[in-house]
Protein backbone atom coordinates (compact mmCIF):
# COMPACT_ATOMS: atom_id res chain seq x y z
CA UNK A 1 0.00 0.00 0.00
CA UNK A 2 1.08 3.11 -1.42
CA UNK A 3 1.42 6.63 0.84
CA UNK A 4 -1.04 8.14 -0.93
CA UNK A 5 -3.40 5.14 -0.50
CA UNK A 6 -3.04 5.21 3.73
CA UNK A 7 -3.29 8.99 3.36
CA UNK A 8 -6.84 8.63 1.50
CA UNK A 9 -7.82 5.77 4.04
CA UNK A 10 -7.09 7.93 6.80
CA UNK A 11 -8.89 10.36 5.68
CA UNK A 12 -11.83 8.49 4.95
CA UNK A 13 -11.93 7.08 7.85
CA UNK A 14 -11.69 10.41 9.88
CA UNK A 15 -14.60 11.64 7.76
CA UNK A 16 -16.64 8.92 8.12
CA UNK A 17 -16.23 9.29 11.72
CA UNK A 18 -17.34 12.94 12.01
CA UNK A 19 -20.08 12.55 9.54
CA UNK A 20 -21.51 9.13 11.76
CA UNK A 21 -21.00 11.26 14.52
CA UNK A 22 -22.98 14.18 12.92
CA UNK A 23 -26.05 12.01 12.20
CA UNK A 24 -26.07 9.74 14.88
CA UNK A 25 -26.75 13.07 16.82
CA UNK A 26 -28.87 15.02 13.92
CA UNK A 27 -30.98 11.29 14.14
CA UNK A 28 -30.64 11.41 18.07
CA UNK A 29 -32.47 15.10 17.73
CA UNK A 30 -34.81 14.82 15.22
CA UNK A 31 -36.20 11.55 14.82
CA UNK A 32 -39.16 12.56 16.82
CA UNK A 33 -40.22 15.17 14.84
CA UNK A 34 -38.86 13.44 11.46
CA UNK A 35 -41.78 10.62 11.94
CA UNK A 36 -44.46 13.23 13.13
CA UNK A 37 -44.04 14.99 10.06
CA UNK A 38 -44.02 11.98 7.55
CA UNK A 39 -46.03 9.45 9.78
CA UNK A 40 -48.63 12.47 10.78
CA UNK A 41 -48.38 15.16 7.76
CA UNK A 42 -47.87 12.63 5.04
CA UNK A 43 -49.83 9.50 6.59
CA UNK A 44 -46.55 7.56 6.34
CA UNK A 45 -46.20 4.04 7.87
CA UNK A 46 -43.90 3.96 10.62
CA UNK A 47 -41.74 1.21 8.29
CA UNK A 48 -42.03 3.48 5.31
CA UNK A 49 -41.28 6.63 7.38
CA UNK A 50 -37.83 4.68 8.63
CA UNK A 51 -36.66 3.80 5.35
CA UNK A 52 -37.34 7.57 4.09
CA UNK A 53 -35.39 8.52 7.20
CA UNK A 54 -32.93 5.85 6.24
CA UNK A 55 -32.16 7.05 2.84
CA UNK A 56 -32.22 10.58 4.27
CA UNK A 57 -29.51 9.69 6.60
CA UNK A 58 -27.40 8.04 4.15
CA UNK A 59 -27.98 10.60 1.27
CA UNK A 60 -27.10 13.74 4.01
CA UNK A 61 -24.23 10.93 5.26
CA UNK A 62 -22.87 11.06 1.65
CA UNK A 63 -23.42 14.94 0.49
CA UNK A 64 -21.56 15.62 3.77
CA UNK A 65 -19.01 13.54 3.51
CA UNK A 66 -18.68 15.09 -0.11
CA UNK A 67 -18.76 18.33 1.22
CA UNK A 68 -16.47 18.20 4.01
CA UNK A 69 -14.12 16.34 1.82
CA UNK A 70 -14.30 19.52 -0.90
CA UNK A 71 -14.28 22.00 2.32
CA UNK A 72 -11.03 20.45 3.37
CA UNK A 73 -9.11 18.64 0.67
CA UNK A 74 -10.46 20.48 -2.32
CA UNK A 75 -11.02 16.86 -3.70
CA UNK A 76 -14.68 15.38 -3.51
CA UNK A 77 -13.43 12.00 -2.81
CA UNK A 78 -10.61 13.52 -0.06
CA UNK A 79 -7.84 13.08 -1.94
CA UNK A 80 -8.27 10.50 -4.77
CA UNK A 81 -9.65 12.40 -7.12
CA UNK A 82 -6.30 14.10 -7.30
CA UNK A 83 -4.28 11.09 -6.65
CA UNK A 84 -5.30 9.61 -9.22
CA UNK A 85 -5.20 12.61 -11.55
CA UNK A 86 -1.63 12.57 -10.38
CA UNK A 87 -1.16 8.93 -10.89
CA UNK A 88 -2.78 8.77 -14.88
CA UNK A 89 -0.07 11.88 -15.14
CA UNK A 90 2.81 9.76 -13.79
CA UNK A 91 1.78 7.18 -15.74
CA UNK A 92 2.14 9.03 -19.09
CA UNK A 93 4.88 10.37 -17.94
CA UNK A 94 6.46 7.43 -17.14
CA UNK A 95 5.02 5.92 -20.72
CA UNK A 96 6.79 9.06 -22.15
CA UNK A 97 10.55 8.55 -20.15
CA UNK A 98 10.04 4.96 -21.46
CA UNK A 99 9.79 5.84 -25.13
CA UNK A 100 12.16 8.76 -24.43
CA UNK A 101 15.13 5.74 -22.80
CA UNK A 102 13.87 3.43 -25.31
CA UNK A 103 14.78 5.92 -27.96
CA UNK A 104 17.84 6.38 -26.64
CA UNK A 105 18.89 3.16 -25.56
CA UNK A 106 18.20 2.41 -29.23
CA UNK A 107 21.22 5.16 -29.59
CA UNK A 108 23.86 3.23 -27.19
CA UNK A 109 25.00 1.31 -30.49
CA UNK A 110 25.99 4.56 -32.14
CA UNK A 111 27.19 5.46 -29.10
CA UNK A 112 29.37 2.20 -28.92
CA UNK A 113 30.52 2.62 -32.32
CA UNK A 114 31.86 6.05 -32.08
CA UNK A 115 33.70 4.39 -28.90
CA UNK A 116 34.77 1.47 -31.23
CA UNK A 117 35.85 3.74 -33.75
CA UNK A 118 37.77 5.83 -31.35
CA UNK A 119 39.38 2.55 -29.88
CA UNK A 120 40.32 1.41 -33.63
CA UNK A 121 41.84 4.42 -34.00
CA UNK A 122 43.65 3.96 -30.57
CA UNK A 123 45.01 0.25 -31.80
CA UNK A 124 45.91 1.28 -35.35
CA UNK A 125 47.86 4.37 -33.71
CA UNK A 126 49.69 2.50 -31.15
CA UNK A 127 50.03 -0.36 -33.32
CA UNK A 128 51.55 2.53 -36.07
CA UNK A 129 53.54 3.68 -32.95
CA UNK A 130 54.76 0.53 -31.88
CA UNK A 131 56.23 -0.72 -34.98
CA UNK A 132 57.76 2.96 -35.59
CA UNK A 133 59.55 2.21 -32.46
CA UNK A 134 60.60 -1.41 -33.43
CA UNK A 135 61.99 0.22 -36.67
CA UNK A 136 63.96 3.17 -35.29
CA UNK A 137 65.22 0.44 -32.27
CA UNK A 138 66.80 -1.55 -35.50
CA UNK A 139 68.12 1.63 -37.15
CA UNK A 140 70.06 1.92 -33.93
CA UNK A 141 70.49 -1.51 -33.65
CA UNK A 142 72.63 -1.13 -36.96
CA UNK A 143 74.58 1.94 -35.85
CA UNK A 144 75.12 -0.21 -32.22
CA UNK A 145 76.54 -3.33 -34.49
CA UNK A 146 78.07 -0.97 -36.59
CA UNK A 147 80.03 0.39 -33.83
CA UNK A 148 80.71 -2.78 -32.18
CA UNK A 149 82.20 -4.28 -35.62
CA UNK A 150 84.26 -0.79 -35.00
CA UNK A 151 85.09 -1.36 -31.47
CA UNK A 152 86.09 -5.22 -32.18
CA UNK A 153 88.14 -3.92 -35.40
CA UNK A 154 90.19 -1.05 -32.88
CA UNK A 155 90.68 -3.68 -30.01
CA UNK A 156 92.31 -5.98 -32.33
CA UNK A 157 94.31 -3.09 -33.94
CA UNK A 158 94.81 -1.75 -30.39
CA UNK A 159 96.14 -5.11 -29.16
CA UNK A 160 98.19 -5.08 -32.03
CA UNK A 161 99.66 -1.97 -31.75
CA UNK A 162 100.31 -2.43 -27.92
CA UNK A 163 102.27 -5.70 -28.08
CA UNK A 164 104.20 -4.23 -31.44
CA UNK A 165 105.28 -0.83 -29.37
CA UNK A 166 106.06 -3.27 -26.51
CA UNK A 167 108.40 -5.24 -28.65
CA UNK A 168 109.85 -2.06 -30.13
CA UNK A 169 110.49 -0.62 -27.01
CA UNK A 170 112.10 -4.11 -26.08
CA UNK A 171 114.76 -3.61 -29.22
CA UNK A 172 115.23 0.17 -28.34
CA UNK A 173 115.79 -0.74 -24.75
CA UNK A 174 118.49 -3.83 -26.36
CA UNK A 175 120.17 -1.13 -28.73
CA UNK A 176 120.24 1.09 -25.80
CA UNK A 177 122.34 -1.79 -23.77
CA UNK A 178 124.47 -2.57 -27.44
CA UNK A 179 125.38 1.33 -27.64
CA UNK A 180 125.83 1.48 -23.78
CA UNK A 181 128.06 -1.35 -24.12
CA UNK A 182 130.07 -0.34 -27.14
CA UNK A 183 130.49 3.40 -25.26
CA UNK A 184 131.88 1.13 -22.38
CA UNK A 185 133.64 -0.94 -24.35
CA UNK A 186 134.95 2.38 -26.24
CA UNK A 187 136.04 3.87 -22.82
CA UNK A 188 137.78 0.99 -21.74
CA UNK A 189 139.45 0.96 -25.24
CA UNK A 190 140.44 4.11 -25.16
CA UNK A 191 141.83 4.11 -21.52
CA UNK A 192 144.06 0.74 -23.06
CA UNK A 193 145.39 2.99 -25.66
CA UNK A 194 146.17 5.93 -23.00
CA UNK A 195 148.07 2.77 -21.17
CA UNK A 196 149.55 1.76 -24.25
CA UNK A 197 149.97 5.13 -25.46
CA UNK A 198 152.05 6.23 -22.64
CA UNK A 199 154.09 3.31 -22.81
CA UNK A 200 155.35 4.04 -26.02
CA UNK A 201 156.15 7.88 -24.93
CA UNK A 202 157.76 6.45 -22.32
CA UNK A 203 159.94 3.81 -24.35
CA UNK A 204 160.76 6.86 -26.67
CA UNK A 205 161.51 8.50 -23.44
CA UNK A 206 164.15 5.82 -23.16
CA UNK A 207 165.75 5.34 -26.24
CA UNK A 208 167.47 9.92 -25.39
CA UNK A 209 169.26 7.74 -23.21
CA UNK A 210 171.04 5.42 -25.95
CA UNK A 211 171.25 9.14 -28.13
CA UNK A 212 172.93 10.01 -25.16
CA UNK A 213 175.37 7.23 -25.29
CA UNK A 214 175.82 7.49 -28.70
CA UNK A 215 176.56 10.89 -28.61
CA UNK A 216 179.17 10.03 -25.84
CA UNK A 217 180.54 7.28 -27.87
CA UNK A 218 180.51 9.82 -30.59
CA UNK A 219 182.58 12.71 -28.65
CA UNK A 220 184.91 10.31 -27.22
CA UNK A 221 185.65 8.98 -31.06
CA UNK A 222 186.13 12.54 -31.87
CA UNK A 223 188.82 13.05 -29.29
CA UNK A 224 190.41 9.98 -30.13
CA UNK A 225 190.62 11.16 -33.59
CA UNK A 226 192.09 14.42 -32.52
CA UNK A 227 194.56 12.29 -30.04
CA UNK A 228 195.41 9.95 -33.63
CA UNK A 229 195.79 12.80 -35.83
CA UNK A 230 198.29 14.46 -33.29
CA UNK A 231 199.84 11.33 -32.46
CA UNK A 232 200.24 11.20 -36.51
CA UNK A 233 201.59 14.63 -36.65
CA UNK A 234 204.17 13.46 -33.99
CA UNK A 235 204.99 10.33 -36.26
CA UNK A 236 205.81 12.91 -39.68
CA UNK A 237 205.53 10.87 -42.72
CA UNK A 238 204.92 8.02 -40.97
CA UNK A 239 201.86 8.89 -39.19
CA UNK A 240 200.54 11.08 -42.21
CA UNK A 241 197.98 8.60 -43.43
CA UNK A 242 196.89 7.42 -40.50
CA UNK A 243 196.44 11.11 -40.11
CA UNK A 244 194.24 11.00 -42.98
CA UNK A 245 192.33 7.86 -40.82
CA UNK A 246 191.73 10.11 -38.15
CA UNK A 247 190.52 13.19 -39.54
CA UNK A 248 188.10 10.60 -41.63
CA UNK A 249 186.97 9.10 -38.28
CA UNK A 250 186.72 12.81 -36.65
CA UNK A 251 184.57 13.55 -39.33
CA UNK A 252 182.74 10.91 -38.99
CA UNK A 253 181.97 11.31 -35.10
CA UNK A 254 180.65 14.84 -36.21
CA UNK A 255 178.59 13.10 -38.85
CA UNK A 256 177.34 11.01 -35.99
CA UNK A 257 177.14 13.44 -33.48
CA UNK A 258 175.07 15.31 -36.17
CA UNK A 259 173.20 12.32 -36.72
CA UNK A 260 172.04 11.48 -33.44
CA UNK A 261 171.24 14.90 -32.50
CA UNK A 262 168.43 14.60 -35.28
CA UNK A 263 167.82 11.27 -33.92
CA UNK A 264 167.27 13.06 -30.77
CA UNK A 265 164.89 15.57 -32.15
CA UNK A 266 163.03 12.97 -34.28
CA UNK A 267 162.18 10.78 -31.51
CA UNK A 268 161.12 14.43 -29.60
CA UNK A 269 159.14 15.02 -32.63
CA UNK A 270 157.48 11.47 -32.49
CA UNK A 271 156.83 11.32 -28.61
CA UNK A 272 154.88 15.25 -29.41
CA UNK A 273 153.04 13.59 -32.31
CA UNK A 274 152.11 10.28 -30.65
CA UNK A 275 151.08 12.35 -27.22
CA UNK A 276 149.52 14.97 -29.21
CA UNK A 277 147.46 12.89 -31.61
CA UNK A 278 145.75 10.44 -28.79
CA UNK A 279 145.31 13.70 -26.56
CA UNK A 280 141.75 13.34 -27.83
CA UNK A 281 141.31 9.74 -27.52
CA UNK A 282 142.52 10.43 -23.98
CA UNK A 283 140.31 13.19 -22.85
CA UNK A 284 138.12 11.21 -20.77
CA UNK A 285 135.86 14.09 -20.65
CA UNK A 286 134.66 13.32 -24.67
CA UNK A 287 134.00 9.90 -23.80
CA UNK A 288 131.81 11.16 -20.63
CA UNK A 289 129.70 13.38 -22.85
CA UNK A 290 128.91 10.60 -24.81
CA UNK A 291 128.20 8.23 -22.28
CA UNK A 292 125.64 10.72 -20.91
CA UNK A 293 124.31 12.18 -24.17
CA UNK A 294 123.27 8.33 -25.01
CA UNK A 295 121.73 8.31 -21.18
CA UNK A 296 119.39 11.39 -22.06
CA UNK A 297 118.98 9.64 -25.50
CA UNK A 298 118.46 6.54 -23.41
CA UNK A 299 116.18 7.99 -20.82
CA UNK A 300 113.87 9.73 -23.53
CA UNK A 301 113.52 7.13 -25.37
CA UNK A 302 112.35 4.97 -22.32
CA UNK A 303 110.22 7.51 -21.48
CA UNK A 304 109.03 7.91 -24.95
CA UNK A 305 108.24 4.24 -25.03
CA UNK A 306 106.20 4.45 -21.47
CA UNK A 307 104.47 7.21 -22.72
CA UNK A 308 103.42 5.42 -25.55
CA UNK A 309 102.55 2.52 -23.60
CA UNK A 310 100.69 4.61 -21.19
CA UNK A 311 98.46 5.80 -24.51
CA UNK A 312 98.01 2.79 -26.20
CA UNK A 313 96.72 1.03 -22.65
CA UNK A 314 94.58 4.41 -22.07
CA UNK A 315 93.21 3.69 -25.55
CA UNK A 316 92.64 0.29 -25.19
CA UNK A 317 90.66 1.17 -21.59
CA UNK A 318 89.06 3.51 -23.85
CA UNK A 319 87.91 0.77 -26.06
CA UNK A 320 87.13 -1.40 -24.08
CA UNK A 321 84.39 0.86 -22.24
CA UNK A 322 83.46 1.74 -25.19
CA UNK A 323 82.68 -2.13 -26.14
CA UNK A 324 80.91 -2.63 -22.82
CA UNK A 325 78.95 0.35 -23.30
CA UNK A 326 77.73 -0.80 -26.66
CA UNK A 327 76.77 -4.71 -25.39
CA UNK A 328 75.16 -2.56 -22.82
CA UNK A 329 73.18 -0.67 -25.46
CA UNK A 330 72.66 -3.93 -27.58
CA UNK A 331 71.16 -5.40 -24.84
CA UNK A 332 68.96 -2.45 -23.79
CA UNK A 333 67.95 -2.60 -27.29
CA UNK A 334 66.86 -6.23 -27.21
CA UNK A 335 64.96 -5.35 -24.11
CA UNK A 336 63.67 -2.62 -25.57
CA UNK A 337 62.39 -4.58 -28.58
CA UNK A 338 60.75 -7.00 -26.39
CA UNK A 339 58.98 -4.63 -24.89
CA UNK A 340 57.00 -3.25 -27.65
CA UNK A 341 55.09 -5.98 -27.09
CA UNK A 342 53.33 -4.30 -25.14
CA UNK A 343 51.36 -2.84 -27.96
CA UNK A 344 49.61 -6.66 -28.41
CA UNK A 345 48.52 -7.27 -24.97
CA UNK A 346 46.93 -3.86 -25.13
CA UNK A 347 45.77 -4.32 -28.49
CA UNK A 348 43.79 -7.35 -27.12
CA UNK A 349 42.88 -5.87 -24.05
CA UNK A 350 40.84 -3.11 -26.27
CA UNK A 351 39.43 -5.45 -28.25
CA UNK A 352 38.07 -6.96 -25.25
CA UNK A 353 36.47 -4.04 -24.20
CA UNK A 354 35.37 -3.52 -27.91
CA UNK A 355 33.83 -6.72 -27.30
CA UNK A 356 32.06 -6.03 -24.37
CA UNK A 357 30.77 -2.66 -25.66
CA UNK A 358 28.98 -5.03 -28.47
CA UNK A 359 27.48 -6.85 -25.51
CA UNK A 360 25.89 -3.68 -24.31
CA UNK A 361 24.73 -2.68 -27.38
CA UNK A 362 22.65 -6.19 -27.20
CA UNK A 363 21.40 -5.57 -23.53
CA UNK A 364 20.64 -1.90 -24.80
CA UNK A 365 18.49 -3.28 -27.58
CA UNK A 366 16.68 -5.62 -25.55
CA UNK A 367 16.27 -3.15 -22.89
CA UNK A 368 14.66 -1.08 -25.23
CA UNK A 369 12.28 -3.66 -26.63
CA UNK A 370 11.16 -4.39 -23.15
CA UNK A 371 10.60 -0.92 -22.33
CA UNK A 372 8.16 -0.64 -25.88
CA UNK A 373 6.50 -3.36 -24.78
CA UNK A 374 5.39 -2.56 -21.30
CA UNK A 375 2.54 -4.12 -21.51
CA UNK A 376 3.02 -7.39 -22.62
CA UNK A 377 3.70 -9.82 -20.37
CA UNK A 378 6.64 -12.56 -20.11
CA UNK A 379 8.88 -10.18 -22.45
CA UNK A 380 12.67 -12.27 -21.78
CA UNK A 381 15.52 -10.14 -20.53
CA UNK A 382 18.85 -11.24 -19.95
CA UNK A 383 20.03 -10.11 -16.93
CA UNK A 384 23.38 -7.72 -16.94
CA UNK A 385 24.83 -9.99 -14.33
CA UNK A 386 24.81 -12.64 -16.47
CA UNK A 387 26.62 -10.10 -19.45
CA UNK A 388 29.05 -9.29 -16.62
CA UNK A 389 30.05 -13.43 -16.40
CA UNK A 390 30.02 -14.08 -19.90
CA UNK A 391 32.99 -10.88 -20.04
CA UNK A 392 34.29 -12.52 -17.43
CA UNK A 393 34.58 -15.57 -19.22
CA UNK A 394 35.79 -13.78 -22.69
CA UNK A 395 39.05 -12.76 -21.05
CA UNK A 396 42.22 -14.03 -22.30
CA UNK A 397 44.53 -12.31 -19.76
CA UNK A 398 45.05 -12.84 -15.95
CA UNK A 399 45.42 -9.21 -15.69
CA UNK A 400 42.09 -8.64 -17.22
CA UNK A 401 39.89 -10.84 -14.79
CA UNK A 402 41.78 -9.55 -11.85
CA UNK A 403 40.74 -6.04 -12.77
CA UNK A 404 37.59 -7.46 -13.30
CA UNK A 405 36.99 -8.86 -9.98
CA UNK A 406 38.57 -5.80 -7.90
CA UNK A 407 35.93 -3.59 -10.21
CA UNK A 408 33.23 -5.80 -8.92
CA UNK A 409 35.17 -5.53 -5.22
CA UNK A 410 35.64 -9.12 -5.36
CA UNK A 411 38.31 -11.08 -3.98
CA UNK A 412 40.70 -12.66 -6.81
CA UNK A 413 40.24 -16.35 -6.64
CA UNK A 414 42.67 -17.43 -9.18
CA UNK A 415 41.71 -17.67 -12.81
CA UNK A 416 44.06 -21.20 -13.56
CA UNK A 417 46.85 -19.24 -14.97
CA UNK A 418 50.32 -21.19 -14.96
CA UNK A 419 53.54 -19.99 -15.01
CA UNK A 420 54.54 -17.09 -17.23
CA UNK A 421 57.11 -19.91 -18.78
CA UNK A 422 56.47 -23.45 -19.11
CA UNK A 423 58.18 -26.24 -21.15
CA UNK A 424 55.95 -29.29 -21.69
CA UNK B 1 72.42 -21.47 -38.06
CA UNK B 2 69.08 -22.35 -36.74
CA UNK B 3 65.72 -20.93 -37.98
CA UNK B 4 62.57 -19.92 -36.73
CA UNK B 5 59.27 -19.44 -38.25
CA UNK B 6 57.72 -17.14 -36.12
CA UNK B 7 53.87 -16.39 -36.94
CA UNK B 8 51.67 -13.50 -35.29
CA UNK B 9 48.81 -11.60 -36.72
CA UNK B 10 50.84 -8.31 -34.78
CA UNK B 11 52.91 -6.87 -37.47
CA UNK B 12 55.03 -5.05 -34.27
CA UNK B 13 55.52 -8.43 -33.07
CA UNK B 14 56.85 -9.62 -36.06
CA UNK B 15 59.50 -7.45 -36.16
CA UNK B 16 60.28 -6.91 -32.89
CA UNK B 17 60.75 -10.64 -32.25
CA UNK B 18 62.52 -11.63 -34.68
CA UNK B 19 64.37 -8.26 -35.19
CA UNK B 20 65.24 -10.20 -31.31
CA UNK B 21 65.92 -13.57 -32.59
CA UNK B 22 67.83 -11.98 -35.89
CA UNK B 23 70.43 -10.19 -33.75
CA UNK B 24 70.52 -13.69 -31.69
CA UNK B 25 71.73 -15.46 -34.60
CA UNK B 26 68.83 -16.96 -35.66
CA UNK B 27 67.21 -17.16 -39.48
CA UNK B 28 64.03 -16.04 -38.91
CA UNK B 29 60.73 -16.64 -41.26
CA UNK B 30 58.00 -14.63 -40.65
CA UNK B 31 53.80 -15.73 -40.98
CA UNK B 32 51.09 -12.94 -40.33
CA UNK B 33 48.59 -15.74 -40.16
CA UNK B 34 48.36 -19.61 -39.40
CA UNK B 35 47.33 -19.88 -43.31
CA UNK B 36 50.14 -17.84 -44.47
CA UNK B 37 52.58 -20.37 -42.15
CA UNK B 38 51.02 -23.94 -43.24
CA UNK B 39 52.10 -22.40 -46.81
CA UNK B 40 55.80 -22.05 -45.43
CA UNK B 41 55.54 -25.43 -44.02
CA UNK B 42 53.99 -26.92 -47.37
CA UNK B 43 56.58 -25.30 -49.49
CA UNK B 44 59.45 -27.30 -47.34
CA UNK B 45 60.80 -24.23 -45.41
CA UNK B 46 63.64 -25.04 -43.22
CA UNK B 47 62.31 -24.53 -39.69
CA UNK B 48 64.30 -25.95 -36.38
CA UNK B 49 61.40 -23.71 -34.23
CA UNK B 50 57.90 -23.11 -34.53
CA UNK B 51 57.08 -20.09 -32.42
CA UNK B 52 53.18 -18.94 -32.53
CA UNK B 53 50.43 -16.85 -31.07
CA UNK B 54 47.49 -18.36 -30.13
CA UNK B 55 44.78 -16.16 -31.11
CA UNK B 56 44.66 -15.43 -34.31
CA UNK B 57 41.91 -13.94 -37.01
CA UNK B 58 40.75 -17.13 -39.07
CA UNK B 59 42.52 -20.57 -37.96
CA UNK B 60 43.63 -20.18 -34.15
CA UNK B 61 47.34 -21.53 -32.51
CA UNK B 62 46.37 -24.84 -31.86
CA UNK B 63 44.24 -25.65 -34.58
CA UNK B 64 47.39 -24.77 -36.54
CA UNK B 65 50.04 -26.42 -35.26
CA UNK B 66 48.07 -29.61 -34.77
CA UNK B 67 47.80 -28.84 -38.57
CA UNK B 68 51.30 -28.23 -38.44
CA UNK B 69 52.25 -32.02 -36.75
CA UNK B 70 50.06 -33.71 -39.79
CA UNK B 71 52.62 -32.69 -42.28
CA UNK B 72 55.72 -34.71 -42.77
CA UNK B 73 58.93 -33.48 -41.51
CA UNK B 74 57.72 -31.63 -38.48
CA UNK B 75 56.40 -34.34 -36.26
CA UNK B 76 59.22 -33.38 -33.67
CA UNK B 77 59.86 -29.88 -34.35
CA UNK B 78 60.10 -28.48 -31.17
CA UNK B 79 56.84 -25.59 -31.21
CA UNK B 80 56.26 -22.65 -28.68
CA UNK B 81 53.38 -20.71 -27.71
CA UNK B 82 53.87 -16.59 -27.15
CA UNK B 83 50.49 -15.38 -26.12
CA UNK B 84 48.86 -13.15 -23.82
CA UNK B 85 47.02 -15.69 -22.49
CA UNK B 86 47.91 -17.99 -19.27
CA UNK B 87 44.86 -20.06 -18.43
CA UNK B 88 45.75 -23.69 -17.57
CA UNK B 89 43.29 -25.22 -19.98
CA UNK B 90 44.63 -23.22 -22.71
CA UNK B 91 48.16 -24.89 -22.13
CA UNK B 92 46.77 -28.66 -21.90
CA UNK B 93 45.08 -27.99 -24.86
CA UNK B 94 48.30 -26.96 -26.19
CA UNK B 95 50.36 -29.25 -24.67
CA UNK B 96 47.71 -32.59 -26.14
CA UNK B 97 47.93 -30.47 -29.86
CA UNK B 98 51.90 -31.05 -30.05
CA UNK B 99 53.61 -27.93 -28.32
CA UNK B 100 56.65 -28.05 -26.66
CA UNK B 101 56.48 -24.52 -24.68
CA UNK B 102 54.26 -21.88 -23.45
CA UNK B 103 55.54 -18.55 -23.14
CA UNK B 104 53.12 -15.37 -21.91
CA UNK B 105 53.55 -12.08 -23.77
CA UNK B 106 55.54 -9.46 -22.82
CA UNK B 107 58.05 -11.66 -22.83
CA UNK B 108 61.92 -10.46 -21.81
CA UNK B 109 64.29 -10.73 -24.39
CA UNK B 110 66.32 -12.80 -21.74
CA UNK B 111 62.86 -15.19 -21.41
CA UNK B 112 62.16 -15.80 -24.83
CA UNK B 113 66.11 -16.68 -25.56
CA UNK B 114 66.74 -18.78 -23.01
CA UNK B 115 63.51 -20.82 -23.62
CA UNK B 116 64.49 -21.29 -27.22
CA UNK B 117 67.60 -22.15 -26.59
CA UNK B 118 66.31 -24.76 -23.87
CA UNK B 119 63.72 -26.38 -26.77
CA UNK B 120 66.06 -25.77 -29.71
CA UNK B 121 69.90 -26.83 -28.69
Amino acid sequence: MDADTKIILRRSSALLLGVGLVVTVLVYSVHDWFDYQLMGRLGLSHNAADTVGTLVVILAAFGGQRLLSLIVFRDLAVGAITSRQKLQQQVRSANDAATEVAGELKQVRTFNDVLRGQMEMIVTETEKAAFDIAERLQTIDQVVTRLSGFVDSSTLESTDLLTRSESSIERNRELIGTLDRYISDRVNSTRDDEKRVAEVVKEVQSLGTLVQLIKNISSQTNLLALNAAIEAARAGDAGRGFAVVADEVRKLSGEADTAVGQINEGMKAVANSITSRFQDKLAQTHIEREREALQRFSSQLEELGQSYQEVTRHEAQVIATIRESSQQLAAMFMEALASVQFQDVTRQQIEQVATALSRLDSHAAELADRLNRLGEPGVALKPMSQHIEQIYQDYVMSSQRETHQASLNRRSVGDGGGPKIELF
Amino acid sequence: MKTILLVDDSATILLSISSILTKAGYTVEKAANAQDGLAKFKANTKVDLLITDLNMPGMNGIDFIKEVRRLPGYKFMPILFLTTESQQAKRVEAKAAGASGWLVKPATADELLNTIKLVVH
